[in-house]
This record gives C-alpha cells, structure tokens and sequence, in this order.
C-alpha cells in the first residue's frame, strides 16, 4: 500500500447567497449531481464519477465564501494519529460527530494559522450515481453540464502561509509541488497528497481565510472547450481562459458562481512523485507561472476573493 | 441591466472612470460604491461588504445593482494595497 495517510480532498463547503441560483449553476452547469438536503438546510453535491457520498457542500448565508475543506485519510487509526500530531504541532483539535454531514463518520478539525478550517475523515458511505465496478462502462448516465469528474483541489488566501507549508509537509506529510518566492518572502505554495500536481494551495494575503477558487476536474482540452461555450451562452461570469498554468501546467478557466465564488475547471497537470524536487518560481516570472499564455496575472487574480 | 454588464457591453458612455471588475456577482466586493442620487434595484450583495446598515445608507455593490434612473455613484473600492503588483508582504486596510 504505497498511498497511506491523507489520500486526497474529500469535501469543500462554501457559502452561497442565493441557493436555487448556485444548485443551477453547480448542478446544470458544472455537471454536479444533487445527492441530499440536510436538515439546516446544506445542499450535498457530488460528481457522477465519484464513488463517495459528496463532495461539495454549499451552505445558504448572508457572506460568500470559504467554511472547511476536508480530506480523506486511509485508515480510521490514521485519525487519531493525525489527532496526536496535530496537537503535538500546537493546533486544538475539536470533533465533529458522524452524521453532522449524511453519509460522513466522525471527522477531526482545526484552523490553520491562514485562518482556514481543515478536517480529516475516513468513513464515507456511497452514493449514486457513481461509477460501476463491474465490467464498469466509461459512465454510467451521460455527463452533462461542463461534466466535472470530481472536485479536485481548492487555492486558499491568507496570511502566514510560511506556517501552513511547515504545517501541511511536517503534520499530513504532504509535499510541495511548486513555490513562488518574491523578493520579500513566499508568495504561494502548491501541495499534494498524492500523484496529482496540487490537491491544495495558498497565496500569501493579509486577510485571513480568504477563498480563491475551488477547482473540477475534466478529461481533457476538449472538455475545457466545451466548458468555455457553456460559459457563454449562458452568460456566466468569467475571470479568465481558456488558458494554462504553468504551474502545474494544468489547462484552466476561472470563472465566478452566483455568489461570486470564483470556480475553476482544470484538465491535465503533470504527475507528481514524492521523490520530485519541488519547482520554484520568482518575481521575474510569475506571470507566466500562474497564466502561461498571457504570460502575465490579470488584476483580478490577487485581488478578487470571497 | 446591472452596471458593470451594461460597461461592458458599451452601454454607459463617458464615465468619469472605468467600474472596478471583479466577480460581478456580489461575492468580492471590489465594486463598492456609494449611490449619491437616482433610484435602483438590489441582487443579493455579501454582508462581508455591505452590511444593513450600509445598504441603508445607500452603499451597494455596483455589480448588483440595476439602474431605474441615471445614478451618480462614488467608489468606494476596498484598499487591498495591491495596486503595485505582487508582494509577499501586502499592506492590508
Ligand atoms: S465585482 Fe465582486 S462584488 Fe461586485
Ligand atoms: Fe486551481
């Protein structure tokens, strides 16, 4: 078993304004499935090509924004270790109990010192749709919307983010992909769990707890198209792309939810390996880092978040 | 039509200067403004930008508005510190 520990983002939840509005647009427009409505009032969504119960969660509010990010461990003994850890690093680790989301076992949680809330879990019941198993076909029902595989990875904005990088390689034994250095100090990180190039990233901020954008995955370039003409006719807010990074070198467009949570929709990216050096960027260069084609950051990118 | 769609779609000619753009739909809050004179219709507007209070003094997010009569507005765009470029130290407020 060569992938032990956390395995990768299970769930983010944000906050909408207007919740018919944004389960339009996640559910036909992103491609996302409506699994449940809790009892507050939560809407639990995932992607047909998940097997787990959802994985992402929007919550009715007054702000938009950023509540949790969770991430799924192998083992329910890794929950307690990853408790002692955590503790021993200096972070209160408070419990959420099993059933405070449907379909999801108990789950641990503390804020990072960018003013984010980060949980881990490890029971997670299925639900359909989701893929078949058996002499399985590419899909089970048809993919519909911008067909979103999965929700793959979220950029978050806050200060000390110097922390987070020793938090997230010395405590969830993470690594990190990619850095930008400027010439007073970090800027951004790209971490991993796993072979995929990010499953989380932060940009230096001086607002705490600020969201970026949480990203889909699609299959590939094509499917980036077909997300681009989505966005057009029904006239949905764009930042920018279709383009790529070259961070990642992932193939990109950012656009805005009905709250103006900014979205992405991501396909490739290399395989990271956890022998791999990590990639580093400076001041010079960053522009072409974080919008390879345009080879420079549009205003919004560092200034426009929720 | 909201302000910043109907700037973009060069429909609101000669403006003293261009709207702040960021997710035209009441999330960001970058459109900030003050309506000094004319009537409007509000969308939702995150309360992180606009609480009560504020909207009931006339402070709205230019994205979320709808114009009913010409409007005079002033920005009032949150100082993010960010206008000379990346910094790994952004002087916030
Ligand atoms: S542009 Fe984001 S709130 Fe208006
Ligand atoms: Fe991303």
């Amino acid at each position: 078993m060569a992938h032990t520990g956390v395995l990768r983002p299970g769930f983010i939840q944000l906050r909408v304004l207007d919740m018919p509005a944004a389960l339009e647009h996640y559910t036909k427009r992103i491609g996302l499935h409506q699994v449940t409505e809790g009892p507050d009032g939560r809407v639990y969504l995932k992607a047909a090509d998940e097997f787990d119960h959802h994985s992402f969660v929007l919550r009715r509010a007054d702000t938009a924004g950023f509540d949790v990010m969770a991430f799924k461990v192998r083992e329910e003994s890794d929950l307690d270790m990853f408790e002692k850890r955590v503790v021993e690093w200096g972070y209160p680790v408070d419990h959420v109990a099993a059933g405070e989301q449907p379909g999801l076992g108990r789950r641990i949680g503390w804020m990072l010192e960018s003013g984010h809330r980060i949980e881990l879990y490890h029971h997670a019941d299925q639900s359909d749709p989701k893929p078949r198993v058996h002499n399985p076909d590419v899909w089970e029902i048809e993919p519909h919307g911008m067909r979103a595989r999965r929700f793959d990875h979220a950029l978050l904005y806050g200060p000390n983010i110097r922390r987070n990088l020793d938090f997230f390689t010395k405590v969830l034994d993470f690594s990190c992909a990619e850095r930008v250095d400027m010439p007073d100090g970090l800027l951004a990180i790209w971490l991993t769990a796993s072979m995929k190039a990010h499953d989380i990233a932060f940009v230096n901020h001086p607002e705490p707890g600020k969201f970026h954008h949480a990203a889909f995955e699609l299959e590939n370039w094509n499917d980036i198209g077909h997300a681009a003409d989505i966005l057009t006719r029904y006239d949905v807010s764009v930042d920018i792309g279709p383009t790529r990074h070259g961070i990642t070198r992932g193939q990109t467009i950012y656009f805005f939810d009905p709250s103006g949570n900014r979205n992405e929709v991501f396909a490739g990216g290399y395989s990271y390996y956890p022998d791999n050096p990590t990639r580093t960027w400076d001041a010079e260069q960053v522009g072409k880092g974080i919008f390879y084609y345009e080879r420079q950051l549009n205003d919004a990118f560092l200034s426009v978040v929720t | 039509m909201a302000l910043e769609r109907a700037q973009g779609f060069g429909q609101l000619k000669g403006l003293p200067r261009k709207l702040p753009v960021g997710c035209r739909r009441g999330g960001c809050g970058v459109c900030r403004a003050r309506v000094l004179a004319g009537d409007y219709r509000v969308t939702p507007m995150s309360r992180a930008h606009v609480t009560e209070a504020d909207e009931a003094e006339g402070v709205v997010l230019a994205c979320a508005i709808y114009a009913q009569s010409d409007l005079t507005l002033r920005l009032e765009t949150p100082s993010l510190g960010r206008t000379k470029g990346p910094s790994a130290n952004q002087v916030f407020g």
